[in-house]
């Protein structure tokens, strides 16, 4: 009987544990929800939303304007010139 | 007796987890049926409910006349004392001020008896626009001299407040000019004013006199040219296709460079020379999309003048023939030394086209940075014009801390903006003064340095902004920001013009010197 005992204990435990969790969960959930509906940078008024869409966009044109892709040409080029 | 015992403390256990289990459940439920019990007993029967809710409705409307019955009284005895008071005024004016609202008659009647002489002398219009001003702004603008008064008030409202953020002192300078000047002054932003009220009287006279005011809808107004919207879908595409080919052809000259080292290594001299002639025809697409790309972004450009941007494309064109040339060079070359050639050739042309590819990406950028500096001007003048009609309904929303923050953004970034544009001017003279490629290196890094500023001004700009437009919406609801409304702006066509001359001469001067060094 002894020997029972302390596996129903640890059950019971466990199963209490489980319990709490489980009541917790959907709360969890529900602030998950209304975290993702808010707009990460958006005001909701156009010319606001318009600023910060264009600074992206700046640096969007910067990068792929930028010539630094091309930094191994001159290395290749002398390769060709010593053949 | 062991086991009677062992099975009792279980049994307390057990029974010990159905409270705890049930627990926050219950305590919601409990919290639930309170409320029901609660509205029970509020409610009673139906009648009596009914009867008390009309009780009720009864006593607010009741209460509601009562205090709107004490607020008319107060504001007739507020009005009659403020009429009291204006009794020190010469009669024939008298009457100019008595017929204001309400409001504005409290402001102006609260003047110093020598202050409310000053404007009573004003015509009607001018005593009505003064006594619109916050209560500091209209003793600011009262104190001043009766001359002064007399030019500042033919001015709107809104722009008396612009002007009443000036010091003192300044507000005086301000004032001793003339009509016209007074008008083209109180167009500009509060930062812009302040900058401007720094002057000298002599240097604000010349730089009013250049000073260029349009009038604008929205920020697109303030363009330097106008694109219309399906040559703009025509050239956005362009630039994918090129952006993809460029991409295609980085690839395969990596794959070009690793092939050529493996025929080299293999010492086969046949597939040496086929692989090298290969790299050099991918290089040469390489940096002919990569020309395309900006010549897209250049076109694309709303901010770049017709005339510049005609220049920039001729050039890039005439970059790409000569590139497509040496191209056709290399894909007929039969031996090593004339595919050494047309490699040499390249290197050459890709050495002076760097300084030209980063200078017009530069140009680019900065051309967008102008666009939002235009974006932020239209919108002071947007908030100026909420913030005016919210005071129109009697609201008053105190932003103006940050309405002259976001100015002074604003202004540092147009200033770091037109300090990028000299130095990328200053970059095509030293490159036309025979300047080291380190200088014009510097020169480039300088001004990619002052773009950044800029934008990093306009940064902190939009979340002032943003909290701009949260503290309007709170206290008005429907403010609309975003809808166009006429405004007047200030318009900068000077930064352009310098460096449209510099890029012209320096598009020929920079090949001058670069073919000179090779």
């Amino acid at each position: 009987m002894k020997k029972i005992l302390l596996p129903i204990f640890i059950l019971l435990v466990i199963s209490l544990a489980a319990c709490q969790q489980a009541v917790k969960e959907p709360v969890m959930e529900k602030k998950t929800d209304v975290m993702e509906k808010i707009p990460a940078t958006g005001t909701g008024e156009a010319a606001v939303d318009a600023v910060g869409n264009d600074l992206t966009s700046v640096n969007n044109v910067e990068n792929d304007l930028s010539a630094d892709e091309l930094s191994d040409l001159d290395a290749g080029l002398a390769d060709v010139q010593n053949i | 007796m062991k086991r009677t015992i062992a099975l009792f403390i279980i049994a307390v256990f057990v029974f010990s987890l159905v409270p705890l289990a049930f627990a926050e459940e219950g305590s919601s439920v409990k919290t639930r049926t309170e409320i029901n019990a609660r509205e029970e007993s509020s409610g009673g029967t139906g009648d009596s409910r009914a009867r008390a809710e009309v009780r009720i409705k009864q006593e607010m409307k009741d209460d509601k006349a009562e205090a709107r019955t004490e607020i008319r009284a107060k504001a007739e005895d507020r009005r009659k004392a403020n009429i009291d008071r204006i009794k020190i005024v010469r009669e024939e004016h008298r009457a100019k001020i008595e017929s204001q609202e309400s409001g504005r008659l409290d402001r102006i009647s609260n003047l110093s008896s020598e202050r409310l002489q000053k404007i009573a002398e004003l015509d009607k219009r001018q005593i009505e626009r003064l006594s619109g001003l916050n209560i500091k702004n209209l003793e600011k603008i009262a104190e001043l001299k009766k001359e002064r008064l007399e030019r500042i008030s033919k001015l709107s409202e809104e722009k008396m407040e612009r002007l009443s953020g000036l010091e003192k002192e300044k507000l005086e300078k301000v004032a001793d000019l003339s009509d016209a000047e007074l008008e083209k002054i109180a167009v500009l932003g509060r930062a812009r004013l302040k900058e401007f009220a720094d002057k000298d009287k002599e240097r604000l006279k010349i730089e009013l006199k250049a000073l260029k005011v349009v009038k604008v809808k929205n920020a697109e107004g303030m363009d330097r040219r106008e694109i219309p919207e399906a040559m703009l879908v025509r050239i956005r595409e362009r630039f994918e296709k090129s952006k993809e080919e460029f991409k295609e052809a980085k690839d395969e000259l990596k794959e070009a460079r690793d092939r050529l080292k493996e025929a080299r290594d293999k010492k086969d001299e046949k597939a040496t020379l086929e692989q090298a002639k290969d790299y050099v025809l991918h290089t040469a697409d390489a940096l002919i999309k990569h020309l395309e790309k900006i010549k897209a972004k250049v076109q694309e450009s709303e901010n770049i003048a017709p005339e510049t941007e005609a220049k920039i494309v001729a050039e890039i064109d005439a970059q790409i023939a000569e590139i497509n040339a040496i191209k056709a060079e290399a894909q007929a070359a039969a031996t090593k030394e004339q595919i050494r050639e047309a490699a040499k050739k390249l290197q050459g042309k890709w050495k002076r086209l760097k300084h030209l590819v980063r200078l017009h990406a530069e140009r680019v950028v900065s051309a967008r940075v102008e666009g939002l500096v235009n974006r932020g001007i239209v919108l002071e003048k947007r908030l100026d014009n909420v913030l005016a009609k919210a005071k129109e309904k009697g609201i008053e929303v105190d932003v103006s801390a940050e309405v002259t923050a976001f100015s002074g953004k604003i202004s540092l970034a147009k200033d770091k903006y037109a300090q990028a544009q000299a130095k990328l001017s200053a970059m095509l003279d030293l490159k036309a003064g025979n300047a080291t490629e380190e200088q014009i290196k510097t020169a480039a890094d300088e001004a990619k340095a002052l773009l950044k500023e800029a934008r990093e001004a306009i940064k902190e700009a939009h979340d002032i902004l943003k909290t701009i437009v949260k503290k309007i919406k709170e206290a008005v609801p429907d403010a609309d920001i975003s809808a166009d409304v006429e405004v007047e702006v200030e318009h900068d066509s000077e930064i352009e013009a310098e460096s449209a001359g510099a890029s012209s001469n320096a598009a020929t001067n920079a090949e001058t010197t670069a073919a000179a060094s090779t």
